[in-house]
């Protein structure tokens, strides 16, 4: 059980700099979302959950991707540790969507006049929390931990690529079923709110890799607890065959 | 190749010989279908001129909802039974028995939209009878088939496999949802304008996902 | 535009809320986790120590594989 301790784990430390790295960051994110940039010329100040919303929905993608990666890998390698890395990064991935589709509606409802759209993005988006949360239910609902992982990484890896195709159709759809527009004119974006944005993603990304972190490590010592407690048991149980032999 | 053919034949074979002796599934899902698309017309006047756009969707639910429960059937009977351990011995690959599975799922779903359609046809006066439409049904049920023969092989180890089918294939399936009411209610009301573009993304499903559940379908089944 | 402001507030209140309940959450699984290792690895001594006669260790070892 050595291993499983905190002080065992390559990196426990690098990790909790990560950590402090992505506090301080995000804290001059804020400092620039609020203070540095300016208010944008049509939304107002509303237009600055922007450099909240976009870094969350890009690193909830990416924690879908590692998640597709990490399902790949177990399916391949069949080492436990990428199922533990997928589990962990739908989890953050999960969070992070959610938080996308809240301020995703409060940034809608002053700008569009309407808290949600059928757009491509936001369906897309919803489908994703969908199926992330089947992800869950499906885990949940398996008993052996085993097939729990090969299952999982089969609906990661469907899941993942389904979006491209999820996104696609919802767009040429809503094409033919005009809704409000869509656009946050990237093009005319000032140089300081792309600053500010890429500050936020460099924040964002480091809070969802110190978190990986710990859900990483969550998920092996609750894997490795499990496995001694197992290895216990049937230790217990050769004991009593034993003496079960020798009466 | 020929071989495997044959192979993927009997499998489905297999199913379709045991539905004719038991009857216990085709039944059930076209009385459900028509069902469906009959209790849709109290939830949305279905009589009126608009009925081109919205029949579309009540019939592609209908048969969605139809083919959801002929897919959690065919596979949660074959483990009650325990002859999908059976099948699992034999000696060919894993893969092949997906196919074969995906076909007979397949047969009878076609078959369920061979009497339901006309009948949701007639019921509604709709020229459903179009080529188009036809073709967009079909590469549709396929790729409905294809991930739901899948995630029904998954669900029905589990517990509570009825709750957690619907819940796995619904979002994944929603490209062939939108894909094949488009085709079939364009088709309805005459604007045949980008049908193309639609049964393109319905090819483009099938064939990205019927491959992969082919790959990792031996991943799935062994214990 | 000012009482629009209402709504960038509450997005960042809500996220920030989400996000802090999360870290919290997971520091607490981290904690107890750590706790329970800790544990396991004091009983672990006094629970094996009667097993281990070198013979038995052996069919112990086997009976694992």
């Amino acid at each position: 059980m050595k291993q499983g301790s905190t002080r065992g784990l390559p990196g426990w430390r690098f990790a909790q700099g990560v950590g402090a790295l992505a506090g301080v960051v995000m804290a001059i994110a804020l400092y620039m979302a609020f203070v540095y940039a300016p208010a944008d010329a049509l939304q107002g100040d509303v237009q600055r959950i922007f450099y909240l919303h976009v870094p969350m929905a890009w690193v909830a993608f990416l924690a879908f991707f590692v998640t597709f990666i990490g399902g790949i890998g177990y399916l391949w390698k069949r080492h436990r540790g990428w199922d533990q890395l997928a589990r962990a990064s739908a989890e953050i991935g999960l969070v992070f969507t959610t938080i996308v589709l809240l301020s995703g509606s409060l940034w809608g409802k002053p700008i569009w006049g309407t808290w949600w759209t059928w757009d491509a993005r936001l369906t897309t988006t919803l489908l994703l929390w969908f199926i992330y949360l089947a992800y869950f239910m499906l885990r949940s609902y398996v008993s052996d931990p085993e097939r729990a992982a090969r299952y999982a990484a089969v609906l990661g890896i469907f899941g993942f690529i389904d979006v491209p195709i999820i996104y696609k159709s919802v767009d040429w759809w809503r094409t033919l079923h005009p809704g409000p527009v869509v656009s946050t004119g990237g093009a005319a974006m000032p140089g300081s709110m792309v600053v500010t944005l890429l500050v936020a993603l460099a924040a964002t990304t480091l809070i969802y890799a110190y978190m990986l972190y710990q859900r990483f490590w969550i998920e092996r010592t609750k894997d490795e607890i499990a496995d001694y407690h197992y290895r216990l048991y049937e230790r217990q149980l050769a004991r009593e065959m034993r003496e079960g032999a020798s009466v | 190749m020929r071989r495997e053919l044959g192979r993927i034949y009997a499998v489905a074979w297999k199913d379709l010989l045991s539905e004719i002796r038991t009857k216990e599934m085709f039944g059930g899902m076209a009385v459900f279908a028509l069902l469906t698309i009959i209790t849709f017309n109290f939830a949305f006047d279905l009589t009126g001129v608009d009925r081109a756009a919205s029949g579309a969707g009540a019939l592609w639910v209908a048969i969605s909802f139809a083919a959801m429960l002929g897919l959690g059937r065919s596979i949660a009977v074959e483990r009650d039974r325990g002859s999908l351990d059976g099948l699992l011995l034999c000696p060919v690959d894993r893969g092949v028995l997906y196919l074969g599975k995906l076909l007979s799922n397949l047969i009878f779903i076609l078959l369920v939209e061979a009497i339901s359609v006309p009948v949701f046809g007639a019921l509604y006066d709709l020229p459903i009878y179009r080529p188009t439409l036809l073709l967009g049904l079909l590469l549709g049920t396929i790729g409905f088939a294809g991930i739901g023969t899948l995630f029904a092989v998954m669900a029905s180890t589990t517990r509570a496999r009825e709750i957690l089918f619907p819940v796995l294939l619904f979002p994944v399936a929603v490209p062939v949802v939108i894909a094949t009411v488009r085709v079939a209610s364009m088709t309805l009301s005459g604007t045949t304008g980008d049908v193309g573009r639609w049964l393109n993304l319905l090819v483009g499903f099938d064939v990205v996902f019927l491959t992969i559940a082919f790959l990792v379908f031996d991943r799935i089944v062994e214990e | 535009m000012g009482d629009n402001l209402i709504y960038l507030f509450v997005a960042f209140l809500i996220t920030w809320l989400i996000m802090a309940a999360y870290l919290w959450s997971i520091g607490r699984q981290v904690r107890n986790l750590r706790d329970e290792v800790e544990a396991l690895e004091n009983a672990e001594l006094p629970a094996e120590a009667p097993t281990a006669t070198p013979r038995r260790q052996e069919q112990v070892e086997s009976s694992q594989a």
